[in-house]
């Protein structure tokens, strides 16, 4: 039989079935245990991280050989490696991604911080065989949507449309809507940081019972959080294992009482976030999620890469490009009439309660109370960015390059509350308050 | 050398790998499909299917070294015996019973966990079935933990 590429073993390196490793001691005993994850580097080698036990390490080190079995996460089939150590590394990019996949794994199962990474062994691969199926099982339902092909034509095409779109909001939609049909991806979310860097903030989302604009995540944790901390993709492809703590993994992400639920499945099996970096900088994180396993391929990692940097780059433009408009009109006549709307702001976390009921924290809760307290004022109704930038009382020189998301937020979540308080958008640069009575704001210390 | 308590646990629902070497010593590997232990608890007969380890059983003549780690799938409890082949024989009705009680035992385990059938049935097989007798020479427990790779006294 001919040999396998290993490329073309990409489920068996997912790290989904453990595998297994047996090696030789000096006196000729065998000796075999099972081994979290084997790394497919290139058709020629792999990469195993190193928490095997002490016997198997010093076999290595004495005999420089060992066979592993890797396992099909999707099919269940058998093949065997038998390797020749190359030698040992604990820096780089594909160390790197090790770490990640071990950390979002063990933390997944429950296991936070107890399983770092402290080294990975490069290993040459001298042979591979299949292991005979002697009863073949019958093949899985395969997902539907568009093929491998047919996803990668549509990444490009979404490329080039986010890349001609100059309007951040109109090609986050675009990004996802594009996602969900072109490429057959339904659970999406796009979330931005928060200045400190200590949570993510969902700007939007797709196939959920919720949008579940401005509910949060902390920073370095789960499949999103630790993606958005280490500045790398990440994708699990099966969590069936770690069932039993998904409904713990979904309670320890989303942060509780911040009052708007996380949108995210229930029992997601395959996961997938990649961090939106422009110019060095974060600016949010694409995340899909499905109730399949191996929903996300690593070629589907490296099209929705493509799309997430055209995003990034397409954010960061319209925040440099915003065009500062003229100076605001009068304020219109019936400003200030209505019934009363009861404004609550919490300014140690610049949470924003609309009677009564939670709307949003941080810089966007903070930029509504500015708008606010300059309409009771003054009677303005219309802000431009430039302005927005130069308020003293906003503070903020640190997150000017994210601006526009903060307001794209803001404005997605009081439209998503259906609030008596909206923002409009008559033109780029340029923020209209719209109510339908009068705020009353409480300021609670 | 092996208690009644390591008899039981291998005789039970658990994952068996195994592991041989040739020659040159190189490692192969094979997956047991039950394990039965003499009365007074001084051979382990495991059975393997023949077509699908085939380079695992080559090694395995009579005096050869052998390595089996058994495994509780839902809590990870792990032993490690090392021992010396006795015997590499065709597996015959008794042999096979033990196989087929180990198959009805470890499925709803595994179901249990996520494990689908499909992926199960590419090694849960009777299939030119064997019997491999090997004397247990030291047993090490394996579990993840503080006392992984401790070496059980006799």
């Amino acid at each position: 039989m001919e040999s396998p590429r290993l490329r073309d073993l990409a489920a068996c390196f997912e790290g989904v079935i453990p595998s297994i490793i047996a090696t030789v001691d000096a006196d000729g005993m065998p000796n075999i245990s099972y081994l979290s994850h084997v790394h497919f580097v290139d058709d020629d080698h792999v990469a195993l991280s190193n928490q095997y036990f002490a016997k198997t390490a010093a076999n290595v080190r004495s005999r420089g050989t060992a066979t592993v079995l890797v396992v099909d996460g999707r099919s269940g089939a058998q093949f065997l490696l038998d390797l020749a150590f190359v030698r040992s590394f604990a820096e780089g990019d594909l160390f790197d991604r090790m770490s990640d996949h071990l950390d979002a794994m063990s933390a997944q199962q429950g296991m936070s911080g107890m399983m770092a990474l402290r080294g990975a062994d490069l290993y040459r691969v001298r042979h591979c065989e299949a292991v005979p199926a002697l009863n073949p099982p019958e093949a899985e339902p395969v997902h539907e949507g568009p093929d491998a092909a047919g996803r990668l034509s549509a990444a490009a095409r979404l490329a080039l449309a986010i890349g001609a779109q100059g309007d951040a909001d109109t090609a986050i939609d675009l990004a996802l809507d594009g996602i969900a049909e072109g490429m057959g991806f339904r659970h999406l979310m796009v979330l931005i940081p928060d200045p400190g860097g200590r949570r993510l903030s969902v700007l939007t989302s797709r196939g959920y019972e919720t949008l579940g604009i401005g509910s949060e995540v902390t920073m370095g944790d789960g499949v999103i959080g630790i993606a958005a901390a280490r500045r790398r993709p990440l994708r699990l492809s099966d969590l069936s294992r770690g069932r039993r703590y998904a409904a713990a993994v979904k309670e320890g992400t989303a942060i509780p009482g911040a009052g708007v639920p996380y949108p995210g499945l229930d029992a997601p099996l395959s996961q997938i976030a990649i961090p939106m970096i422009s110019r060095g900088q974060l600016v949010g994180v694409l995340f899909a999620e499905a109730p399949l396993r191996f929903a996300f391929t690593r070629e589907d990692e490296d099209a929705l890469v493509l799309i997430a940097g055209q995003l990034a780059a397409c954010i960061a433009l319209d925040e440099l490009a915003a065009p500062d408009a003229p100076a605001p009109a009068p304020p219109p006549a019936e400003a200030g009439a209505g019934p009363r709307i009861r404004v609550r702001y919490f300014p140690f976390d610049d949470s924003i309660f609309i009677d009564d009921d939670y709307l949003i924290r941080g810089v966007a809760g903070r930029l509504l109370h500015h708008f606010l307290r300059a309409h009771l004022a003054t009677g303005q109704r219309d802000f431009t960015n430039r302005e927005i930038r130069l308020a003293p009382d906003l503070r903020l020189p640190d997150v000017k390059d994210n601006l526009e998301t903060r307001l794209i937020l803001l404005r997605r979540r009081l439209d998503e509350r259906n609030a008596p308080i909206r923002l409009q958008r008559p033109e780029r640069g340029r923020l209209r308050l719209d109510l339908t009575g009068r705020p009353e704001i409480e300021v609670v210390t | 050398m092996v208690d009644t308590a390591i008899a039981s646990f291998v005789e039970g629902a658990v994952m068996t790998i195994l592991a041989s070497r040739d020659g040159t010593f190189q490692p192969a590997i094979g997956r047991g499909v039950g394990t039965r232990c003499s009365t007074d608890r001084s051979l382990f007969d495991t059975m393997v299917s023949r077509a699908q380890w085939p380079r695992l059983l080559a090694n395995l003549g009579p005096g050869a070294p052998l390595a089996v780690t058994f495994v509780k799938p839902d809590d990870y409890r792990t032993y490690q015996v090392k021992g010396i082949v006795e015997a590499l024989v065709p597996a015959d009705a008794a042999d096979r019973d033990v196989t087929h009680a180990y198959h009805g035992r470890i499925r709803p385990v595994l179901a249990a966990l996520g494990v689908t059938a499909g992926q199960i049935s590419f090694w849960l097989t009777d299939a030119d079935l064997h019997r491999l007798r090997y004397r247990p020479t030291d047993v090490y427990v394996q579990t993840p933990g503080p006392r992984a790779g401790t070496r059980l006294e006799a």
